[in-house]
């Protein structure tokens, strides 16, 4: 049997699933910028297999800059969380009722 | 077909250990896992630079940055380990989120919406050489728009630790600690003044 792309296409699908799982279940902001991470990389997956399975480098062009924002975003995300530790001293996303408007 | 399937169960059930941890060094450990296990799936789809790219990158320094974060909020908060949250009352827009999402795929996979067949590609495809030709030519747009997001990115981390109303202090440092003390011993400072000033008048 061979693999296909929707084999591929499937365990990214389940991949971005846990991500958001994760983003939406956990508390800690840490833990919920890795759930992000998950997510980045289930559709990394996706765009590579599809690079593969259409003879296609753009695929994995765009899964070079998908790696790079999410460098830039894991900076951003960690300053925030370390700004947010330092100053109310809490790791519970759900607490934070100060942000609405 | 072995080789997808022990990696992918490798991926999913790191991916699960991410977001089941209790600590959260454990869920970067986990998240190390699932990054490389990513990364030999890439390899498996012929796309070596991009497997490096993300072993160098993502397993190594964006991981590093994770465990440097954790080490700094954990000494700022005593070592004290986080408490399991109790399932939240998202849990039931959580599943049904997940089944949406990976539902969709699954039955446009059913109904063979995408190309089955995996096409002879040429020599030398997802290498350095083919990576970088398509990169610096067809795709010189988006790399510089990259160089912008990363810029924007840099800006904002410095502006988000720099701090507001304290100009030019070393980052990382505990101030916050220190703050109401140096209030405190202010308000001592003026209150004995005062009182000092009264007992002039009073003696006056």
């Amino acid at each position: 049997m061979v693999v296909g792309l929707p084999f591929y296409l499937g365990l990214s699908a389940l991949l971005f699933a846990v991500g958001v799982l994760g983003v939406l279940l956990r508390r800690d902001p840490l833990v919920l910028v890795m759930g992000i991470e998950l997510a980045w990389n289930a559709g990394n997956l996706a765009l590579v297999a599809s690079a593969r399975y259409y003879g296609h480098m753009g695929g994995q062009v765009f899964a070079f800059v998908v790696i790079t924002l999410a460098a830039a975003d894991v900076a951003v995300g960690l300053a925030l969380a370390v700004l947010l530790g330092r100053s109310r001293g809490t790791v519970d996303v759900d607490r934070l009722r100060w942000l609405r408007g | 077909m072995i080789a997808f399937l022990v990696v992918g169960a490798a991926a999913l059930a790191a991916a699960i250990g991410v977001i089941t941890a209790r600590s959260a060094v454990h869920s970067v450990l986990w998240l190390i896992v699932h990054l490389c296990s990513l990364a030999v799936l890439y390899m498996t789809l012929r796309a070596q630079f991009l497997g490096l790219v993300q072993i160098l990158i993502y397993a190594g320094a964006v991981m590093v940055l994770f465990l440097f974060v954790i080490g700094l909020l954990s000494a700022q908060q005593g070592g004290a380990p986080v408490p399991r949250a109790q399932l939240p009352r998202q849990v039931g827009f959580a599943i049904f989120a997940a089944v949406v999402v990976a539902g969709a795929v699954i039955l446009a996979a059913l109904f063979g919406a995408f190309q089955a067949a995996a096409p002879s590609l040429p020599a030398g495809f997802g290498g350095v050489t083919a990576f970088g030709t398509v990169l610096f030519s067809t795709y010189l747009l988006p790399f510089e728009a990259t160089a912008m997001a990363l810029l924007t990115a840099i800006v904002a981390v410095v502006a988000l630790g720099a701090g507001h109303d304290e100009p030019a202090r070393p980052a990382g440092l505990p101030v916050r600690e220190a703050e109401p003390e140096a209030h405190a011993s202010i308000d001592v400072s003026h209150a004995e003044h005062r009182s000092e000033l009264a007992a002039r008048g009073g003696q006056r």
